[in-house]
């Protein structure tokens, strides 16, 4: 077991050398040299030539690549010109922020796919099946930012503005602005609420395509000779369910797992955009916007890093569900 | 009284191309303890019999028919309601499947599979069970089972997985056991090894066997009576000394003509031709006919009934279904009768 | 046989009918009509609705249909696309009603296909509305009320709601949310299209290559397929976006160069599985070279998946063009898009929801459509897939 994940750890890390090269290129052998991003249109070309300098960006291709790759491995991602601070220190604040809403919207997505799957699969062919079958293909059609602004045109607009529901969900930010007079309970509910909208609009999209996968994957389980002999045994059809289907059709459902990654940080650069949620997705389409080039590929390599820590997460689970990859 | 009754049963699939009749008016029966073999080339509703008395028939697209009967010990098991059905399932009919590479969950420990079904019927505490539970790996024949029992059935060989499903099977007792080709899918060495082991634990508990096989070496050896299947139907049913030395059927005689004979001299083999016909559409009149080779007019016309055959001499209940069969002209419901 | 995918010679299913003379006149007259009366309902209906909505466009825009040929290619696109939809209706018409059906119903594998796939309504809904949505997007220069960059007055026509004028009401420089919307919908879906048609190629290629020789190759290319897919898309194609001018075509290039791993997989595990089947091995017997094998033997076997993961491929690009330019990185103003129009609503949500509501619901109904067709493409090419 401890010797399978040691192997996946060592998998994953050429992958990471993979993307963080790939960044690199990206970024440097594409047109426009990224100091003229960074020193902005119209200036001098002596002061350009000054930035480059600074920037290192005289020095040929392959010396900038190999100081880049040894800065990041000390976790160095340099300077952020637009908010005045390490870059280092901005992830710090933020990543903690995207995990907890990306990690909240998985587990529901998982939950609430993983329950539609399952139902669908027992109520095979009837008229549930195909009516949720219907809505797992719709909110898999849905873009997340329109999800999420239509979540809060409803359940908070309209809401609180036009329909004075007793109970709406905040539209923006990840606490109200008098969190910090609030009792440790109210901050607590306070966070709650502001997490619900974001991480809803996030989950569905992905729920959609989980319970289309666990549907599947319950269908070949159901139909396989261990589910007859559990049914011999005597067993009640729900424990039959539970007991042996679920967990081996959650084999194939920890592939997706792994698969879902980079749509749900997709979701999550929108989701937090939208929501003005204090996170890295939000942080890189706000570098973006002001040309904060090593904020940008800090970012992205981050991204790509949680991908490939999810990935090393999914292969985990995966052995934890199949006993036969444990031993294998 | 008999403890197992099967009266006409009539197991049907709805299927695309139509109605497929793969058990078609199936009538025979089980004493208390006795070994019954039943016998037939693969396709004519063997397993669909099994799954029947087991209530085990996927629902849809199959359907038994509400004529038929499966009795129990005097209960009648068809139209029986789920829930009261569970409690005969695993409890006093217990299946062992064909396949023990596929039968056992592949996610679960053997032990956590077989203690289940004793806690369920037993209604035993969790270290009650375990205890149980390896008693009877023990009684299977399979070593060191306090190890075993926490292993995973892809860390047993295809002969201990097997083991595994006839402990499971007999972990409550059951009044009868279902072996479905239980070593058809084996080696030939463990087949023997199995057999024995599963003869020898039927006889210490006096259990009913209905043995599905296609070796009739082995229902020669193992059991009391034969019930011999062709295309849905009964053809032939005896005692195994009996049919087995005077079959009287055209299909029991090329069964038991295809097994290479020791002692004869030569080895004398006659298969039947042809295949089993397609159950969506059986043939008319007599089943067999069309691969019959002693068929005449009357047999591809109408179905002949079960007849019982011989006199006393022959014991109560050697019947054939067969046109060829004038005597004793003593037309027997479509029924076995208890011994 | 050297191809399995190959058309098999087999009996019509059923004899062909003999032409009835009513049936061709009113074939004639009413397109669709005669086979929504022998039983085709669903293809009889909407050739019949295709039809006549082509002739209620014709003669409502009667004056913006004779103008067209003298002005721009917009316009003169959309009058080529409601000729030749007409010609076409009226020919598959006529035809089927001469003919009958019986004669087109032989039983080679597209037949078999077609069939497998008409079978599922559901999938031939979203087929259909596909194709409207494409054919909106060509008329929308007759369709569209108003031009989609005119402004109304801005002080009493800005955000005014849904009404008879404006069927979905205007958005803050009071320009007519329906007409952006129609014009709108030629950006989504010529980017969706030609940006997978990109990464198909590119995909299929790779992938046969990656196949076909096997060994270091495959494992070499392999590695940086996966890489590329573990790279969140959408963050790979901002980090790249913020070094260009966005544009259209940057935007095409992009969205299809950033795909095609998917695709790649796909076609490797096929051929991987081809690779060793009898046609192929009897290829190599017969001495033919690497690339006839790969072009005329492995691609057009692969093409089924292809299709169908290109159908589904589509509805993923159109949802990430939608979200690029709601960043401000995609489309640029005033070309009108469905993400930037999603985006022009959002600060006017509570007062002016129109905005920000119809262009999202109509890149959901779209994407949706083109994953009700691919999960019946998919279905019918793969039967047991079937449940
Ligand atoms: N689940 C099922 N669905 C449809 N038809 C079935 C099913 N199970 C069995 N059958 C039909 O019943 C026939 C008899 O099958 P079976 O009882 O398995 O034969 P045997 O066990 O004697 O080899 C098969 O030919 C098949 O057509
Ligand atoms: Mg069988």
């Amino acid at each position: 077991m401890i010797g399978y994940v040691l192997r996946r750890v060592g998998g994953a890390v050429p992958l990471v050398l993979g993307v963080a090269t790939i960044v690199f290129f990206v970024m440097n052998l594409a047109p426009g040299d990224p100091s003229s991003l960074y020193a902005g249109p119209g200036v001098s070309p002596q002061a350009l030539e000054e930035v480059r300098q600074n920037m290192g960006l005289d020095a040929p291709v392959h010396v900038r690549y190999i100081r880049w790759m040894g800065a990041m491995a000390q976790g160095d991602f340099g300077h952020s010109l637009a908010r005045g601070q390490p870059v280092r220190d901005v992830i710090r604040d933020l990543l903690p922020n995207t995990l907890l809403l990306s990690g909240t919207a998985l587990a529901l997505a998982f939950l609430a796919g993983i329950l539609i799957g399952v139902l669908q699969a027992v109520r095979h062919n009837t008229w549930i099946d195909s009516s949720l079958s219907g809505a797992s293909l719709f909110f898999y059609s849905i873009p997340s930012f329109w999800l999420a602004l239509m979540l809060i045109l409803v359940f908070s607009l309209y809401a609180r503005n036009v329909w004075g529901w007793p109970v709406h969900f905040p539209a923006s930010g990840m606490t109200s602005v008098d969190h910090a007079w609030m009792t440790p309970w109210e901050q607590v509910k306070d966070r709650a609420m502001h997490l619900v909208l974001p991480a809803t609009s996030l989950a569905l999209v992905l729920a959609g395509g989980i319970a289309r996968y666990t549907r599947t994957s319950m269908l070949e389980v159901i139909h396989q000779d261990y589910i007859r002999t559990a049914r011999a045994k005597g067993l009640p059809e729900w424990r039959v369910i539970a007991g042996h289907a679920l967990r081996n059709a959650l084999i194939p459902v920890v592939t997706v797992f792994g698969l879902y990654l980079p749509l749900l940080f997709s979701g999550t650069v929108f989701v937090e955009t939208v929501f003005a949620w204090p996170g890295m997705g939000k942080l890189v389409v706000d570098a973006i916007g002001q040309r904060d080039y090593p904020v940008v590929m800090a970012g992205a390599l981050v991204f790509a890093v949680m991908v490939v820590v999810g990935n090393l997460i999914a292969d985990v689970l995966y052995s934890v569900v199949d006993p036969r990859i444990r031993h294998g | 009284m008999t403890l197992l009754e099967v009266q006409d049963l009539r197991t049907w699939f709805a299927k695309e191309e139509g109605e497929v009749r793969a058990v078609d008016g199936v009538s025979f029966h089980v004493g208390e303890g006795e070994a019954v073999g039943l016998v037939g080339e693969s396709g004519c509703g063997k397993t669909v019999t099994a799954l029947s008395i087991a209530g085990l028939v996927p629902d849809p697209p199959g359907h038994i028919h509400g004529s038929s009967s499966i009795r129990l010990r005097g209960t009648e098991l068809v139209g029986l309601p789920e829930r009261r059905l569970r409690r005969f399932r695993g409890k006093e009919v217990a299946m062992v499947f064909q396949d023990p590479m596929s039968s056992l969950n592949p996610v679960r420990t053997v032990g956590s599979q077989i203690s289940e079904v004793v806690r369920l019927h037993g209604r035993l505490g969790a270290r009650e069970a375990k205890r149980r539970t390896v008693q009877l790996l023990r009684e299977v024949e399979i070593p060191d089972p306090d190890t075993r029992y926490r292993e995973y059935p892809h860390q047993l060989s295809g002969g201990m997985r097997q083991r595994v499903m006839i402990a499971m099977a007999l972990s409550c007792e059951p009044s009868l056991l279902v072996a479905d080709e239980p070593t058809t899918a084996l080696d030939v060495t463990i087949q023997a090894q199995l057999l024995e082991l599963l003869s020898g634990l039927r006889r210490e508990r006096k259990m009913g066997l209905l043995l599905i096989t296609h070796d009739l070496a082995v229902v020669a050896e193992l059991c009391d009576r034969v019930v011999v299947m062709y295309a849905g139907k009964v053809v032939e049913t005896g005692r195994v000394k009996d049919v087995f030395s005077q079959p009287a059927h055209p299909y029991t005689r090329g069964l038991l003509g295809s097994l290479p004979r020791i002692g004869s001299g030569r080895r004398r083999l006659a298969p039947i031709v042809g295949g089993v016909p397609d159950p969506a559409g059986w043939p008319s009149g007599c089943r067999f006919h069309p691969r019959c080779p002693h068929a005449w007019g009357r047999c591809s016309a109408e179905l002949p009934s079960l007849r019982r055959r011989g006199g006393r001499a022959h014991g109560e209940e050697w019947t054939v279904r067969c046109w060829l069969e004038e005597e004793p002209l003593e037309p027997t419901p479509d029924v076995g009768k208890g011994p | 046989m050297l191809r399995p995918l190959g058309r098999e010679v087999g009996a019509p299913t059923s004899a062909p009918r003999r032409p009835k003379r009513g049936g061709v006149l009113l074939a004639i007259l009413l397109p669709g009509f005669p086979q929504f009366l022998g039983g085709r309902i669903l293809v009889g209906g909407f050739a019949l609705l295709l039809w006549a909505s082509f002739v209620g466009i014709g003669s409502i825009r009667w004056e913006r249909v004779v103008a067209a040929p003298g002005g721009g290619w917009d316009e003169r696109a959309a009058l080529l696309t409601l000729l030749c939809g007409l010609m076409a209706i009226w020919t598959w018409s006529i035809r089927d009603a001469t003919l009958g059906s019986g004669v087109a119903r032989t039983d080679g594998s597209w037949a078999r296909f077609a069939r497998e796939f008409g079978r599922n309504r559901v999938a031939s809904i979203g087929l259909g509305a596909v194709g409207i949505s494409y054919l909106a997007a060509l008329l929308a220069p007759f369709l569209a009320p108003f031009d989609p960059a005119f402004q109304g007055d801005l002080v009493v026509g800005r955000l005014s709601a849904p009404s008879g004028a404006h069927l979905l009401g205007t958005d803050q420089f009071a320009r007519d949310v329906f007409s952006r919307l129609l014009y709108g919908a030629r950006v989504s879906l010529s980017i969706g299209f030609i940006a997978v048609a990109i990464s198909m190629t590119i995909g299929t290629l790779v992938g046969a290559v990656a196949g076909f020789l096997g060994g270091w190759w495959d494992a070499a290319i392999m590695r940086f397929v996966d890489m590329v897919i573990s790279f969140p898309r959408l963050v790979l194609l901002i980090t790249v976006i913020a070094l260009f001018e966005p544009s259209l075509f940057v935007l095409v290039v992009l969205l299809g160069l950033t795909q095609w791993p998917l695709p790649a997989r796909i076609v490797r595990g096929e051929v991987l599985s081809l690779r060793e089947r009898e046609f192929m091995v009897a290829g190599r017997a017969l001495g033919f070279r690497a690339p006839r094998l790969i072009f005329r033997h492995l691609i057009p076997n692969t093409l089924a998946p292809v299709t169908v993961a290109a159908t589904l491929g589509i509805g993923d690009t159109i949802i990430l063009e939608a979200g690029l330019s709601f960043l401000g990185l995609g489309i640029q103003p005033p070309t009108p898009s469905w993400g930037t129009m999603v985006a022009d609503g959002r600060n006017h949500l509570l007062g002016a929801w129109w905005v920000t509501t119809f262009p999202g619901l109509a890149i959901v109904l779209v994407v949706l459509s083109f994953n009700l067709a691919g999960d019946g493409l998919r279905d019918a090419l793969d039967p047991r897939l079937r449940r």
